[in-house]
């Protein structure tokens, strides 16, 4: 057992800047949110208490291929967690030109509530927000990294959880996405026992297990404490049994928030060595602006007509 | 004193020890005082219209106001609103007592369904159905199959209280939506929870209070745009509806209908807009009953015309924006803070007259339907231009051609 619980180390990497797009401007670090923050979705959570024991019992498990392909830490690379304010890991700068420029397209679905919204709040903004509402249909969020002298960027499609979302609205967002993220609640059994309907719904679109789209498992809200959580071997066996990575973590805790980091880092590594097959390369982006041409054309073909007819 | 336009000062701080909960946020923004002339002249025609307001309820003050719905709607629709949540704390429910009905023939929606329970049936029981049950426990209402969801949104909707409601008035609040919820939705068992119905029972309850938040809320889960959405799947009901809008936009901006339509932008952008009557989106508490107002007063279909002339007067933005979906979707599902409310409402209530719900569902989706079915055009199209010159050319030529040819053959 005791392999398993093995801390992935928060990854390093040469460029620190903040390019991302936080729709408001990232200002608060960690600490002080933590304290400030007036409306955390659990009441009963007491941080400050928690984190140590969560922290003293990891329940980390690494993502069993990806993991090697992480290069190994660049001895220059400050501490993502040590800085104020917070820099985005990996963020691309601006003077800099890269050799090639690819876009995933990820997309996060689970249960209501099990805090999908943060999750990629937490990645692509860099801190736990304020306060979330119930999503009502699907909200982007997007943020670039540099890895390998490779521009990515990733395109968040934070789904809304509620049942009557799932069919109507979410189906319309499985088409061509390059990962897909599970979320449940750890302190919620049946967010845990409704993935598998997730799960079928996402193989309906054609994201099975074993095709090229990877697929990764959250526990989210592990910082609770919960006499009957979902248990981590529980979990792993259901990850397991589907091909997953699982992992668990907490979009709130201060002190996860490398862990969160790291989660979408190591799926963006795995996106990043895949083929870029679904992956809008250059030459789909010329063929793209190449229509975009010929529509233009086409409308001003349409004004002169129209001008003519007169 | 502030003088805003957005944000009239309000006459209920003076009640507001007995009638918190109608009070809500009258005196909100004294961040939003424009100064100048203009907004002192928008100012003046709101105090203006408030004075008129008074004057008509306290004339009518003994009569059954249903019998004015025409004026009421008119005051609810024009510039302003009802200016103060006093108001509409007695006008809303007036207004969601005689909700304006669709035409049966227009509801295309209907046709298709075989499982809708139509408007009219529900229309026929002139007696509201949660009047004629007993009232359901707390215990009862805690059994309700959508109970738990209800909680679950309700909790996390810290951000649509306005900012001047203390928390132990919010927590109030929140205690007495829950149930309110699980209320309106027990009036018909087929009714089905959607994460969104939550915000319109909030904002009928801040401005209306709990007594009276319960009866409009139903009527507006029976007879209004929710019925459908409570009753169908979203994709049969809101998303149908939500299609209109290109047709809207194919007609009045065909320029942005073609960039939206080329990058596959699809309507889920706007989802939450009729689905909540923009209160998910909205920023500012006043934009949000505005709105409330207006959409009370109109047809169902309204909320459908004034996405559409939102997405018209972010026109701008959309035409500089990313030509790529995600980037437009963001944009446009960010509600920018400032919105001209009233020119909107204007705009949409043309849009709707110009473009009546019953021809937009028939004649003008099928026009639409035929522009998207299109192949691009290309010669065909582009051919009469040079052809016209052509004809021209070829005809003189062959005139003088032939002008010549007979003269050599019959030399006069």
């Amino acid at each position: 057992m005791s392999d398993h619980h093995v801390h992935i180390p928060p990854p390093q990497f040469s460029t620190y800047a903040t390019v991302i797009d936080p729709p408001r401007q990232v200002t608060a670090t960690h600490p002080e949110e933590m304290t400030s923050d007036p409306v955390p979705p659990n009441p009963a959570a007491d941080i400050e208490e928690i984190t140590p024991a969560a922290s003293s019992t990891p329940v980390r498990v690494p993502y069993p291929t990806a993991a090697p392909t992480v290069p190994p830490p660049i001895p220059s690379a400050p501490e993502p967690s040590s800085t104020v304010p917070k820099k985005m890991a990996l963020a691309p700068s601006s003077n800099k030109t890269y050799k090639q420029k690819r876009t995933f397209k990820v997309i996060i679905v689970g249960n209501a509530a099990v805090g999908k919204t943060c999750l990629s709040f937490r990645f692509c903004c860099g801190r736990f927000p304020e306060h979330t509402e119930a999503t009502i249909g699907v909200d982007f969020r997007e943020r670039s990294c540099v890895i390998e002298n490779e521009l990515l960027r990733v395109q968040l499609w934070d789904t809304a959880g509620q049942e009557r979302y799932r069919q109507s609205i979410v189906a319309h967002y499985y088409r061509n996405v390059n990962a897909v993220v599970f979320v449940y609640d750890v302190t919620c059994r049946e967010s845990f026992n409704d993935l598998a309907l997730w799960i079928k719904e996402c193989e309906k679109h054609g994201l099975v297990g074993d095709s090229e789209v990877p697929r990764i498992l959250i526990g989210n809200k592990c910082d609770v404490e919960c006499p009957n959580r979902v248990s981590t071997d529980e979990a792993q066996m259901f990850a397991d049994r589907n091909n997953m990575a699982l992992f668990e973590t907490s979009a709130k805790a201060a002190s996860e928030a490398d862990h969160v980091e790291s989660i979408f880092l190591t799926l963006l590594h795995k996106l990043q060595q895949s083929k870029p097959m679904h992956v809008q390369s250059q030459d789909e982006r010329q063929q793209k602006e190449q229509e975009r041409l010929i529509l233009k054309a086409n409308e001003a073909g349409n004004v002169e007509e129209e001008g003519f007819c007169c | 004193m502030h003088s805003s336009f957005s944000e009239p000062n309000s006459p209920l701080k003076e009640v507001l020890g007995e009638k918190w909960q109608t009070a809500s946020c009258s005196d909100l923004g004294d961040n939003y005082v424009k100064p100048g002339p203009l907004a002192k002249a928008k100012f003046n025609a709101l105090r203006n219209k408030r004075e008129a307001i008074d004057r008509f309820l306290k004339k009518h003050k003994d009569e059954d106001l249903s019998l004015y719905i025409d004026e009421l709607r008119d005051f609810a629709i024009s510039s302003g609103g009802l200016v103060d949540d006093e108001f509409r704390a007695v006008i809303w429910p007036v207004l969601s007592a005689n909700l304006v009905q669709n035409d049966d023939l227009d509801d295309v929606s209907s046709s298709y369904d075989s499982d809708f329970e139509s408007a009219q049936s529900d229309f026929d029981e002139e007696t509201p159905i949660f009047e004629g049950q007993p009232e359901l426990s707390l215990e009862e209402l805690k059994n309700h199959k959508e109970w738990n969801q209800v909680e679950l949104d309700v909790h996390r909707t810290l951000s649509r209280f306005p900012p001047n409601i203390s928390d132990t008035h919010r927590d109030v609040l929140q205690t007495e939506l829950i149930p309110l919820i699980v209320r309106v939705l027990s009036v018909n068992p087929r009714f089905n929870y959607y994460q969104g119905f939550h915000d319109i029972c909030l904002t009928v309850l801040l401005v209306c209070g709990e007594k009276d938040a319960l009866p409009i809320c139903s009527n507006l889960a029976k007879n209004g745009s929710f019925n459908n959405y409570l009753l169908k799947t979203l994709e049969k009901s809101v998303v149908r509806e939500l299609d209109l809008l290109y047709v809207i936009l194919s007609r009045v901006e065909p320029t942005l209908e073609k960039v939206m339509r080329s990058v596959e932008l699809g309507t889920m952008f706007g989802l939450s807009w009729p689905l909540t009557w923009f209160s998910h989106s909205l920023k500012q508490y006043q934009q949000i009953v505005r709105f409330f107002d207006v959409f009370l007063a109109s047809s169902p279909l309204l909320p459908i015309y004034v996405s559409s002339a939102v997405v018209v007067y972010r026109r701008a933005s959309i035409l500089s924006c990313e030509r790529e979906m995600p980037f437009l979707h963001r944009l446009l599902t960010e509600m920018p803070t400032e919105l001209p409310i009233d020119a909107i409402i204007k705009d949409a209530v043309y849009l709707s007259k110009l473009m009546p719900p019953c021809l937009l569902k028939t004649k003008y989706m099928n026009e639409y339907r035929k522009i998207v079915a299109k192949p691009p055009r290309t010669a065909v199209k582009t051919l009469p231009r040079y052809a016209l010159q052509f004809m021209f050319v070829a005809g003189t030529v062959g005139a003088a051609a032939s002008f010549f040819f007979f003269k050599q053959i019959h030399p006069l």
